[in-house]
């Protein structure tokens, strides 16, 4: 069992998901944020994205990640590098002994998916991927599988869209052809939605049922709301059906759909299906509606960041919180990172380690080749 | 005239004002009778109101479940690139459970959600399944998925 303090080294900073978890990192006493380092050969607007974040949480630039996963007061990384090179920085990460926390998705590439996972293995390292299974709705979720009020489960069905960006730019008319495997992840502008939503929902299901694996997806891609995710000729709306090696059937959607389509961060449904009954949970209830004579505009389009999905740039634009609900905590929440330290702390493994990341991963690439192909694809994905 | 009927009717006439923009995605929980064997007609119906209300053909269909496993789940893909997801489950009355209705109809500019308990509040409402020749052929499509593990495309039959 360690110990803290642990230092905590930040890889790949500003306009990433580290402005949030470098921030979680920061706050728990538990931890010591030792610097943020990246690769040496990333472009110029990456440099300057990094050193800023540096800038803003008060901790040193370290300009060489070699050197910086090198030092001995570094015990864990939290990566957030563009998907392009995350699994590359993450295993060299992994080859320095240190543990990983990872952004979702971790790999986009299976065959290096497994490699890093087995390095992992091997170091006797612990690795966390970020997901929502610490939030409430998915702690209140577990507590209801796990009592066996439902019976036994047969299906999951998982809705979770985000209601952010300005919509109507997307041509509509006609199905969207997907690409198998997919050209690029990463655009300033857009997100494949599948890829950076579904993810959510995948592994909440596998930990719901305790670690089934997948065995078959039929999925769909659409663009249907963004134009700048027409122009990248990437997916803002999917749906997966999926089926596990325990039996149970899941099927979900992942979107981002609009700052007006919702009156609060977007539908985040799960309906699950027993052999004694079925439960829907909203995760936005319980909660209190509010009409009121205020009003509520979304923030001013970035033309740096026009979907709006970094913390800086809805603060750079003073973005507002929708005023429509009231939704009063039902349990203490707790952050992802504090989880992560909670594993190391204790000496136990993560909820969502590394290898439910490559499970998640393995099914979003599986389901680009079935909205291309338009066929049920099998799992495991060939290497 | 039938529960599901009523469903598309009601909302048709509102479709033309476009409150949500176009309609492109449909989610449907629909639990509306404790006879299994309804639960592909139900399902094979909902896909056919979704169609209607997309301004749409007959779609392909991909079906998950079965009747004996109490429940069917349905991604259904129109020809214009429209979705729906659709489960239709089976009421459990041991478990005191209701009929219920839950759609959430997704726009390019907008959402609607339709929550229902039909029949709850002394209305008097059929809960069986029509059987419209749309619904008729979405329901082959969705009972032949079942069967093939495979997605198949609706076709309306004529009879020779």
């Amino acid at each position: 069992m360690a110990s803290p303090p642990f230092g905590v080294l930040l890889v790949t900073g500003g306009m990433t998901h580290q402005e949030n978890y470098g921030a979680g990192f920061l706050a728990d006493p538990r931890a010591t944020v030792v610097g943020l380092t990246d690769e040496s050969d990333v472009d110029e607007r990456r440099d300057r994205l990094n050193r800023e974040l540096a800038d803003q949480f008060g901790i040193p630039f370290l300009p060489d990640i070699r050197e910086a996963l090198a030092r001995s007061d570094v015990h864990l990384v939290s990566v957030c590098s563009e998907f392009e090179r995350r699994t590359r920085v993450s295993q060299l990460c992994a080859e320095a002994g240190k543990h990983l926390y990872v952004d979702k998705p971790m790999v986009t590439n299976m065959a290096e998916a497994d490699k890093l996972v087995a390095t992992a293995r091997r170091r006797g390292l612990r690795g966390q991927m970020f997901t929502q299974v610490g939030a409430p709705y998915a702690r209140r979720l577990k507590g209801i599988v796990d009592s066996g009020a439902l019976g036994e489960i047969k299906s999951i069905q998982c809705d979770l869209m985000f209601a952010k960006g300005f919509t109507g730019g997307a041509p509509l008319g006609a199905p969207r052809r997907e690409h198998d495997p997919p050209r690029r992840f990463t655009f300033p502008d857009a997100k494949r939605e599948i890829w950076t939503t579904a993810v959510y929902s995948l592994t909440l299901i596998r930990w719901l049922l305790g670690g089934p694996r997948f065995r078959s997806v039929y999925a769909t891609s659409a663009n249907y709301f963004f134009e700048e995710h027409y122009k990248r000729d990437v997916e803002d709306f999917g749906t997966l059906a999926l089926t596990l090696d325990n039996g149970v059937t899941a099927s979900l959607i992942a979107g981002r759909i609009g700052w007006h389509s919702h009156r609060s961060s977007g539908p985040n449904f799960t309906r699950i299906i027993g052999s004694n009954r079925s439960f829907l949970l909203d995760a936005h209830s319980p909660r209190f509606e509010i009409s009121s004579d205020r009003k509520w505009a979304p923030p001013a389009k970035d033309p740096i960041d026009p979907m709006g999905f970094w913390s800086s740039t809805m603060e750079r634009g003073n973005a507002q919180p929708k005023p429509f609900w009231h939704e009063p905590p039902t349990a203490p929440g707790r952050s992802d990172q504090a989880l992560f330290l909670d594993c190391l702390e204790q000496d136990k493994e993560p909820e969502v380690t590394l290898d439910d990341a490559a499970q998640a991963s393995e099914a979003m690439l599986a389901a680009y080749r079935s909205a291309a192909t338009g066929q049920v694809v099998p799992l495991p994905l060939p290497r | 005239m039938s529960y599901l009927e009523w469903l598309e009717n009601s909302l048709t006439d509102k479709l033309e004002e476009q409150p949500v923009g176009e309609p492109v995605a449909l989610r449907a929980y629909l639990e509306l009778s404790e006879d299994h064997g309804h639960l592909v007609p139900t399902a094979g119906a909902m896909a056919a109101v979704a169609g209607a209300w997309f301004g749409a053909g007959l779609p392909k269909v991909y079906a998950l479940g079965g009747a004996g496993q109490g429940y069917v789940s349905v991604t259904a893909t129109y020809p214009g690139g429209q979705t729906a997801l659709i489960v239709a489950e089976s009421l459990s009355a041991a478990a005191g459970e209701r009929p219920s209705v839950r759609l959430l109809l997704i726009g390019n500019r907008g959402t609607m959600e339709f929550a229902d308990a039909p029949g709850a509040d002394f209305r008097t409402v059929d809960r069986t399944p029509p059987a419209g020749a749309g619904s008729a052929a979405l329901s082959r499509a969705i009972a032949d998925s079942l069967r093939s593990g495979a997605p198949v495309e609706g076709r309306v039959h004529n009879g020779g």
